[in-house]
């Protein structure tokens, strides 16, 4: 489990300086704290915050994403008609509803979503035991492919 | 005022500022018209040019200019608050309203409601719209550093097709990035 101070301190110290994005249960700890950190602009749809990253990212910043996957619909579109096709690199950090047992409204995406973004060509790691790691993976994927790349946090991923 | 003269006085009165114009017939008239490496051509994404405008605003010294049509800015009108409430410094928001997705062969939209009265309500410093070129020079000249300022420019349908940007998406980016400053920074990071 992360604790969402040190994982925003860890994004940091990765070159990401500025965030973008809605709110989700999983996530709110991060976005809290990733405020105390960088310029944050809280966002009113996931396709919306990807683009605004995705400019930041063109005029030289390196970008993260939080969004709940009950959202990534809407930000696929600019993921494969935006970032996949100018090759522009940003971090998504997905709050994993629906991966075990959760309400009903999450249980479909939720089991759906590792298939979706291997259907849509993102790479994804998942925060568990060894978050720095998987931060890191991520983070050199998307520098290397100059693409998105994706984080996935499911409950318990980020310390209560 | 048709598209290609709308394009050909908003070209005339930019500067240095970086330009972010959307998908469609928008893109290939300002390429056409005025291609330099400050202009982003946004080829899909369709609706969220002003939101990649914002982007670049926050991260570059430059001022922007979003040049984008009545469809576009329907498809993602939330912009308009979050342009309006985070008060970006030298943005400038144009969109050219000819009531009519004209790339894809002249669909109605719905744009009668009065996209610059929508701006006005969310916020922004400076709102005018003009139906004539002249009437365009002036409202942009009215500018005068207010921001974020919203243009809205009434078209006609018509004017020239120009084919499509001939730049593939990754130089379209590059030289881009290198207007804003941030190539050498992304690159070092890559």
């Amino acid at each position: 489990m992360a604790d969402p101070g040190k994982f925003c301190d860890k994004l940091a110290e990765n070159g990401i300086s500025i965030a973008t994005g809605v709110p989700g249960s999983i996530i709110k700890k991060a976005i809290a704290s990733v405020q105390d950190r960088m310029e944050y602009v809280a966002c009113n749809r996931e396709d919306e915050a990807v683009a605004i990253a995705s400019g930041a990212a063109l005029a030289g910043k390196l970008p993260v994403v939080f969004l709940q996957n009950s959202g990534l619909g809407y930000a696929l579109s600019p993921l494969l008609t935006l970032n996949m096709v100018y090759g522009i690199p940003i971090l998504l950090v997905i709050g994993w509803r629906g991966r075990s047992r959760d309400a009903p409204e999450h249980r479909v995406s939720g089991k759906r979503l590792v298939a979706v973004l291997e259907a849509a060509g993102i790479s994804h790691y998942t925060l568990g035991k060894g978050w720095k790691a998987a931060v890191e993976k991520a983070m050199a994927k998307m520098k290397s492919k100059s693409a998105p790349a994706a984080l996935l946090v499911p409950w318990g991923g980020f310390d209560e | 005022m048709n598209r290609q003269q709308a394009i050909r006085a908003i070209s005339s009165w930019l500067t240095d500022e970086l330009v972010v114009s959307c998908n469609g017939l928008i893109s290939r008239e300002l390429a056409s018209a005025h291609d330099r490496p400050g202009n982003f051509y946004m080829l899909g994404s369709m609706g969220l040019a002003s939101s990649i405008a914002l982007g670049v605003s926050k991260a570059s010294q430059k001022k922007v200019v979003a040049i984008e049509g009545d469809g576009n800015l329907l498809m993602n009108l939330n912009t308009l608050a979050t342009i309006a409430t985070e008060k970006p410094g030298g943005f400038t928001h144009i969109v050219l309203d000819n009531n009519v997705y004209e790339s894809t062969g002249g669909q109605g939209t719905r744009s009668s409601i009065g996209l610059d009265g929508m701006a006005k309500a969310a916020g922004y410093m400076y709102v005018a719209r003009a139906s004539d070129v002249g009437g365009l020079i002036a409202a942009l000249d009215g500018v005068k550093g207010k921001s974020p300022a919203f243009v809205l420019a009434k078209i006609d349908t018509g004017g020239s097709a120009q084919p499509r940007v001939p730049l593939p998406p990754q130089v379209i980016r590059d030289r881009f990035s290198k207007e804003a400053g941030g190539l050498h920074e992304r690159d070092s990071s890559i």
